[in-house]
């Protein structure tokens, strides 16, 4: 039996990184994009703290959130929205994500959540404001953001 | 002569050395770099939710009105009143299911002067006793009643007694004047 030896390229054998370095490549431009959608939604706010408040898990329905900062400036998906201008994309909101069934129609309360991210040193009257807005619209789910730290 | 000089090849790119041709980028940093900002943006993507909720509900109604309260236990107001320093709370006329709190001026939160939550939680659950031993069957319904200056750390502080007191049906006041 006669043993041969291989060809010198054959023995070579190179892993070709460059698909791998694509699929990195475009994980880093999802993470930086879905960071930076995020950092629209919350805004630079100091939270309230609260011990019993509860971890953040998997939203069910249709959600929305409010931040309100320092000096009552409504926030929301990184856009400034008056008092007016809020009470009418809650109505469109509330309208979109529909109503419980209910004898009287008019007033069914709406499906939505809305999560009021407002911060700690901010006057109530700013929070009561989005709190009346929700209330004219039939949106009656509401939830605080605090911070258990 | 010039026929020597024609017959002659040209020079091969293979006389370089060999050395030289095989140059190749190094990929090892560049790919140890691009792993430390996949996990740094994995890692932050996580603390971002490191915030709580605590959930809430508002009336279905219009909103209770902040008009004197009830007498009976048929609900408690918790009432966080916004005063100056030293302003002490006339404790005589309160009615029962009544807990007011009051919130400084100019000292809460900043200085770190909190109001007794501890008091609030203890005098919550009490109430929730007295109820449950009434036998009625429904939740103790906890109005947070504040006055629109207090701020809102204080709010939360309430609804956080009220979540620790096991308290599930907490409204807010309606504001004494329409929005």
């Amino acid at each position: 039996m006669k043993l041969t030896r291989r060809p010198a390229e054959e023995a070579r054998t190179d892993l070709n990184m460059t698909p791998m370095i694509d699929i990195v490549f475009l994980l880093i431009i999802f993470f930086l994009v879905v960071s930076e959608l995020s950092t629209l939604q919350l805004e630079e706010i100091t939270l309230p703290r609260a011990d019993e408040a509860e971890p953040i898990g998997h939203e069910h329905g249709d959600h929305v959130l409010v931040n309100v900062r320092e000096d009552g400036t409504i926030r929301i998906g990184g856009r400034s929205h008056s008092r007016e201008q809020l009470t009418d994309w809650l109505a469109v909101e509330s309208d979109a994500a529909g109503h419980e069934a209910s004898a009287d129609a008019t007033h069914a309360p709406s499906k939505l959540h809305v999560t009021i991210r407002a911060h700690a040193d901010t006057e109530f009257e700013n929070v009561q404001a989005i709190l009346g807005a929700c209330s004219e619209n039939g949106v009656y789910r509401m939830r605080v953001m605090a911070t258990r730290e | 002569m010039i026929a020597r000089l024609l017959r002659r090849r040209p020079r091969s790119r293979s006389s370089r050395p060999k050395a030289v041709e095989e140059a190749k980028l190094e990929l090892t940093p560049m790919i140890d770099c691009v792993f430390l900002l996949l996990i740094f943006f994995m890692c932050n993507l996580e603390f971002v939710k490191q915030d709580g909720l605590i959930k809430a509900f508002l009336p279905k109604d219009r909103g209770q009105s902040t008009g004197p309260s009830v007498t009976d236990l048929g609900e408690v107001r918790v009432k966080l009143l916004w005063c100056a320093p030293g302003t002490t709370i006339e404790t005589e006329d309160r009615d029962v299911g009544e807990v007011v709190l009051k919130i400084e001026k100019n000292v809460y939160p900043r200085s770190g002067a909190t109001p007794d939550w501890e008091m609030l939680y203890l005098d919550l659950v009490k109430m929730r006793d007295i109820r449950d031993r009434s036998g009625n069957p429904d939740a103790l319904p906890v109005i947070i009643d504040a006055r629109p200056l207090v701020p809102h750390a204080a709010v939360v502080g309430a609804l956080n007694a009220c979540v620790k007191a096991r308290i599930k049906d907490v409204t807010f006041a309606a504001p004494e004047r329409p929005f």
